[in-house]
């Protein structure tokens, strides 16, 4: 969504509008439910926490500064209910998270070698994800996945630039390390 | 720590193979499959929320920077000129600085080159001065006797009044009880177009005297 469209859908919410949070709540959910579903591993507790961390954002818009991005102050506001949940319930931060291998929906001709080695590579990439810490890994998949900026990722995890850019290689070079120990050269 | 001594070892951890391998991992992170959330999200969230109520500088903010519209009806349209030219009529009658001309007869200012020319009426001697009013009427008074009354002189048996005249020539005359009288002592007169005589006075100040021709 771009930043300009954001910004009226919130203007409106300001306005009294409730139902236009539905435009940013739709287009946010499943970046925010994952996130929920790597921290917790519980899809229960995902789905609530997603509808906690919407609500607070709701709640807290007359905070959102103009101009900044809204996806990184909504995922921030995300991180934090979900830390504060695990702490509640006394449970490590599951550095597992929930990735659930899920088979490529193409179809793909059985002759087509190489992207069956590609589509393994993924798959393997999500295993090792699990295995890192959850805060290389949601540096990660921001940057990766959902395809922020540096600058946004910073915001999102609350850290400084060159902190996030640091976050992010050493995030890439754990999952490196791991594919190699695993065989994937 | 074992890991990451094994690690160190490989040709792989080299320079640009490090960074190219780091790219690769990345593009594959892009293509990793997630979840899809539950449709109960969306209506659990707005279920969750109540419309807020605008700031009052928000509000005040919209009424600045919306469109307006203003719905009338002819009528109303033609109360509202009424009203208008009313008001600016009043405004006009009761606002504005009203210029009258003054009743009051207006001097010549004293100004550095005026000086003060004595307007003298003399009576024969026995002559009744029974006279209500005697005024001094001219080129310099709008030929208004008003304020330009003269002063019975019982030394002179006249009547006199001097006044602040700047340089220049002036007809004038007397206006005693209504009737307009030429100045008996004026050597120059002047038809004044309604069968009256005008004596002329000229005020030389160069010479410092005036002379009443």
């Amino acid at each position: 969504m771009v930043r300009q469209e954001e910004h009226r859908v919130i203007s409106l919410v300001l306005d009294g509008d409730a139902d236009a949070y539905a435009i940013l709540v739709k287009r946010y959910e499943r970046p925010i439910y994952n996130l929920m579903l790597r921290m917790t591993a519980s899809p229960q507790d995902a789905l609530d926490l997603t509808q906690t961390t919407f609500i607070k954002a709701y709640d807290s818009l007359e905070r959102f500064r103009a101009g900044r991005s809204f996806f990184p102050w909504l995922y921030t506001i995300g991180l934090n209910q979900a830390k504060d949940f695990l702490r509640r319930r006394k449970l490590e931060l599951f550095h597992n998270g929930y990735l659930e291998d899920v088979a490529d929906k193409a179809s793909v001709p059985a002759d087509q070698e190489e992207r069956l080695i590609s589509q393994a590579r993924v798959r393997e990439v999500q295993s090792a994800l699990k295995q890192i810490s959850w805060d290389y890994r949601e540096a990660i998949i921001l940057r990766f996945y959902e395809n922020l900026s540096v600058k946004d990722v910073a915001a999102a995890l609350g850290l400084s630039l060159s902190a996030a850019k640091m976050r992010v290689h050493r995030g890439l070079a754990m999952l490196r390390h791991i594919l190699l120990d695993n065989g994937y050269g | 720590m074992k890991r990451e001594r094994e690690a160190s070892d490989r040709p792989a951890d080299r320079g640009e193979d490090l960074s190219r391998d780091l790219r690769f991992i990345g593009g594959l992170v892009a293509r990793i499959q997630d979840q899809t959330p539950p449709d109960a999200l969306l209506a659990g969230v707005m279920a969750g929320i109540e419309p807020k109520k605008p700031s009052a500088g928000r509000r005040f903010w919209r009424l600045l920077t919306r469109p307006q519209y203003v719905r009338f009806t002819p009528m109303g349209l033609v109360y509202g000129v009424v009203l208008l030219a009313v008001v600016l009529a009043g405004w006009s009658w009761v606002g504005l600085p009203r210029f009258s001309p003054s009743q009051e007869p207006s001097l010549a200012p004293i100004s550095a080159g005026t000086e003060n020319y004595r307007f003298t009426l003399s009576l024969a001697k026995g002559e009744s001065t029974q006279a209500k009013s005697v005024a001094v009427i001219g080129d310099f008074n709008n030929w208004t006797p008003q304020g330009y009354e003269m002063i019975w002189d019982e030394d002179c048996h006249c009547y006199n009044l001097s006044l602040p005249l700047p340089r220049g020539r002036y007809q004038y005359a007397f206006l005693v009880d209504g009737r307009i009288l030429a100045d008996p002592r004026a050597l120059l007169t002047q038809e004044d177009g309604f069968g009256h005589k005008n004596s002329i006075v000229i005020i030389n100040h160069d010479q410092s005297r005036e002379k009443n021709i």
